[in-house]
């Protein structure tokens, strides 16, 4: 029998970043709001003041979602057979308090003017032939300029670094000069660079590119928060995407909005309590939540809004999983979307060059050390004569290099990656050789989607997610674009050798690490027939219940979510604190 | 019931292996000088600077004590054991002057490893169906039991599908290495000339050793342990002496690079591991700073 608990306002999926903004935006003003949370409670201290340990963060993946509990199936299109990703892997979701944004990268963007209206854009500029077949892009159904004070909001909140390149119009030199207008500059200058990345940008600027900072999460300097959080500056440890930060540099949910929340004396969050589904009234509004603890035993949580805040790929299963006689299949699901325009990210690095007897110092710094271009990314450049739509960032390889899982990136003269040949490789040029990353769009298919596998169960005995997703003929040939690029610019680099290059795209394998950015799935946009949620993230058909972060995304730019999804549910919290709540259960406009 | 057993019981392992190591790290602080000076030369008025610096040219550290806890006693028979070291031996191969793995006690640090976890150590999915290689395309097969049949040139691409645990794996994949070896060379293999375990060894990455079908798998298993043991914080009973990040010239866990570092290479950095380094908060005790805490909310815990 489930234990019942007492009502509460808002009841949250996950505690994760988007969960703890809401609950910042929403507590102090009185409402009631408990987050159910999969993992463990971690906090600066102690947890993170002694984890630089490449073996248990980075091989054993400590705050990642233990795949023992549940992990997601992947298959490369629609006639074949799914298998699980039985270890890691392509993506690495968190699990515990702050969720995956306690282990980010920190790397911090906003989408261009133009991803948001991205069918419009380019049916305006090359006609609609131009979108390939099976290719369901979509605007957004929201823009740029309407999410540009929550974005600036973010940033201040969250105290990024960086360089502006476009405030109101006026082009500041050292920035990224494609990127949308801001009102304002970041509240924290640039962060220092490696070598490699400063060769990067020498040899752009030869070439008549425009490199610039990676604009961060990541504080460059000591930084109190406009809530009074006390954070310290960088320390360019090495130990940054998959451990937590010990002195708060790095932004997370528990050095921002979580400590905010938490004060205000009406916000709870429960650990080590896993949801299993959303429950359905007869009216077909959602009840609350049934979820179990870590001793198995199942609870329920009755609340007025139910807020779906986990990882992407588990907001789509609890939708999926919410099955009911007014739903039957699923919460958001009524007439089929929920799973569609599923879409993910390119990133494999397409050229390495080796620097015989430099030091890069590759094991410094953090994955926001490096200089970027985006010249090739988005529109920003004529596609009028090319096979493909779309762009993708080239960086410097990020740094925070760990020996642990980058000694076999050298071979022998064999291909091997062990032996006396290959020991003296490393010994030499462990530290001397350097990639140019992608970081590519990816556009959405009709056989492309995540659905409810037919053959494996999670623990609790509720199907795994089944992923089905593979590059399409688009991807490659933009792929191969951008990896002569990249080509072109290592060569003005000057290595002493150029060790790879792959002028294809790799065929994608869900046992290599790409990104953490499976987006999709539960997209918004401005009719149901073609999305899951409104632009709040409102879900069409259950308006009291409410998704966040990257699942709402209709496709994915050549650029990390994190900062558009602060900024959406910046826009979704003030939408629910100023007038959801006064005219409860009705879609807003 | 459904509890986290498997994780309970892997963190009350750590925290016992690392009580065990304690021993381990007080002897290597003692000496100290198991560590290599990055970038003093600069101080010393010296012309290499910046970029130059190299933590492997720098002068010699003195002799460590002698090495605790390197034997090989939980998990491998004796005979494993040969072979594993013997493996270990031709992977990273070394001598007392110029460490390889069997030098940086990796068959140890492997023996740990796999009598510590029952199962996997890297969270692992481990439920059937279990992949089972076609020679031709097959279909989403809804409804599978024990197998799923997958078109043996796309099974790559979906990672790990193994059906046994790493320590099955060892046990049999050690066994059938020594039988292979006997059938086409007349020995086990920890009694090879070093040049035909080379060999041998390339064959099984290869995938090219008849009587060993499994071959590829188990040497990406074994080559990823060593890789973990030479590598990883010595805390873990690898890493002896730090040799494998003083061979590539990482030093190791550090607290802090400043941004001149960035650009121009460690400065005062000795090579050093996790028990080196003082924790932000040395006030709080280890086992907190290493061992997850369950809690709820925050007001509450502090």
């Amino acid at each position: 029998m489930a234990i019942r608990h007492s009502h509460v306002d808002v009841v949250t999926i996950g505690a994760g970043w988007t969960a703890a903004m809401l609950a910042a935006r929403l507590c102090p003003e009185g409402t009631t709001m408990v987050s159910l949370e999969q993992g463990k409670a971690q906090w600066t201290y102690p947890h993170f003041a002694h984890d630089h340990d490449s073996l248990r963060y980075s091989v054993r993946y400590a705050l990642m979602v233990d795949l023992q509990r549940e992990t997601w199936t992947w298959r490369p299109n629609p006639r074949s057979p799914a298998l699980p990703m039985r270890q890691y892997g392509s993506f690495n979701p968190g699990m515990g308090l702050g969720g995956a944004a306690v282990h980010w990268s920190a790397q911090l963007w906003r989408y261009l003017d133009t991803d948001f209206r991205y069918r419009s854009h380019v049916v305006e500029r090359y006609g609609a032939q131009k979108i390939p077949a099976g290719c369901t892009v979509q605007d957004w159904g929201i823009t740029y300029d309407e999410l540009e004070p929550y974005y600036d909001a973010f940033e201040w909140d969250i105290g990024a670094s960086g360089q502006a390149g476009n405030i109101r119009g006026r082009k500041i030199p050292g920035g990224n000069p494609f990127e949308s207008p801001r009102a304002r500059g970041y509240p924290n200058p640039p962060l220092q660079v490696t070598p490699h990345g400063a060769n990067f940008a020498a040899a752009c600027e030869s070439l008549g590119l425009h490199p610039f900072t990676q604009p961060s999460g990541i504080a460059s300097r000591a930084w109190t928060d406009p809530h009074g959080n006390h954070r310290g500056g960088c320390l360019y440890c090495g130990f940054c995407t998959r451990f937590g930060c010990e002195v708060d540099a790095k932004a997370s949910p528990l050095n921002t909005h979580l400590p905010v929340a938490l004060n205000s004396g009406n916000y709870e969050v429960r650990t080590q309590a896993k949801v299993l589904r959303i429950e359905t009234g007869r009216d077909g509004l959602a009840s609350g939540v049934t979820y179990v603890d870590a001793q198995g035993q199942e609870h329920f949580q009755p609340a007025d809004v139910v807020v779906v805040s986990a990882f992407t790929l588990e907001n789509n299963r609890i939708l999926l999983l919410s099955r009911s006689k007014v739903h039957p299949s699923g919460i958001g699901n009524d007439r089929g979307r929920v799973g569609r325009n599923y879409t993910y990210q390119i990133y494999p690095a397409p050229v390495t060059g080796l620097w015989e007897g430099r030091q890069l110092n590759m094991y410094m710094g953090n994955t926001c050390t490096i200089k970027i271009i985006y010249d090739y990314n988005a529109d920003n450049f004529d596609h009028s004569d090319l096979d493909f739509i779309g762009g993708s960032q080239l960086y410097s390889e990020p740094c925070e290099r760990e020996p642990v899982n980058s000694v076999d990136a050298l071979k022998d003269t064999k291909g091997r990656a062990w032996g006396a040949d290959w020991k003296d490789q490393i010994r030499k040029n462990w530290d001397s050789y350097a990639q140019i990353v992608t970081e590519g769009e990816s556009l959405p298919y009709l056989d492309q989607f995540v659905d409810l596998d037919p053959n494996y169960r999670d623990r609790w005995g509720d199907p795994l997610l089944r992923i089905t997703f593979d590059w399409h003929d688009n991807q490659r040939a933009m792929w191969r674009f951008v990896a002569r690029k990249a080509l072109e610019i290592m060569k003005a680099m000057n290595p002493t050798k150029i060790i790879d290059f792959k002028p294809e795209i790799p065929a994608y394998n869900i046992a290599k690490y790409q990104s953490t950015h499976p987006t999709g799935g539960c997209i918004m946009g401005t009719s149901p027939d073609h999305s899951v949620t409104n632009s709040y993230g409102q879900v069409w058909d259950t308006p009291n219940v409410f998704v966040t972060g990257a699942a709402l995304f209709p496709q994915n730019p050549g650029a990390n979510p994190t900062g558009t999804v602060g900024a959406v549910t910046y826009r979704a919290a003030e939408a629910i604190a100023e007038r959801y709540f006064k005219d409860p259960n009705q879609l807003l406009d | 019931m459904q509890t986290d057993d498997g994780q309970a019981r892997r963190a009350r392992l750590t925290r016992r292996r690392l009580l065990q190591s304690a021993g381990v790290a007080a002897a290597s602080i003692g000496v100290g000088g198991t560590l290599a000076a990055c970038g003093e030369n600069e101080n010393a008025g010296q012309a290499r600077v910046g970029t130059d610096t190299d933590a492997r040219e720098l002068p010699a550290p003195p002799p460590a004590q002698q090495p605790l806890l390197c034997v090989v006693t939980s998990f491998f028979t004796r005979a494993e054991a040969e072979t594993v070291e013997a493996i270990a031996a031709r992977l990273i191969p070394g001598d007392e002057n110029d460490p390889g793995a069997r030098e940086a006690c990796v068959p140890a640090y492997i023996d740990h490893k796999l009598a510590s976890f029952e199962s996997f150590a890297t969270p692992t999915y481990f439920k059937p169906p279990f992949a089972k290689p076609a020679m031709h395309p097959t279909g989403p097969q809804p409804g599978a039991k024990s197998t799923i049949l997958v078109d043996a040139k796309e099974l790559p691409r979906y990672g790990f599908q193994g059906s046994s645990t790493p320590q099955d794996s060892y046990r049999k994949g050690l066994a059938t290495l020594d039988k292979v070896s006997k059938k086409k060379y007349g020995a086990r293999f920890a009694a090879l000339p070093e040049p035909t375990q080379t060999k041998l060894l390339a064959d099984l990455e290869d995938g090219k050793v008849a009587g060993f079908k499994k071959s590829k798998a188990f040497f990406k298993m074994v080559l990823e342990d060593v890789y973990e043991g030479m590598f990883s914080d010595p805390i873990y009973g690898g890493n002896r002496d730090l040799a494998g990040w003083k061979l590539v010239g990482y030093p190791g866990a550090q607290r802090a690079y400043t941004e001149y570092e960035l650009m121009h290479g460690p400065q005062h950095k000795r090579v050093q591991g996790l028990r080196d380094m003082p924790a932000m908060n040395p006030g709080v005790p280890q086992d907190h700073a290493i061992l997850p805490l369950a809690g709820t909310r925050r007001t509450e815990e502090r």
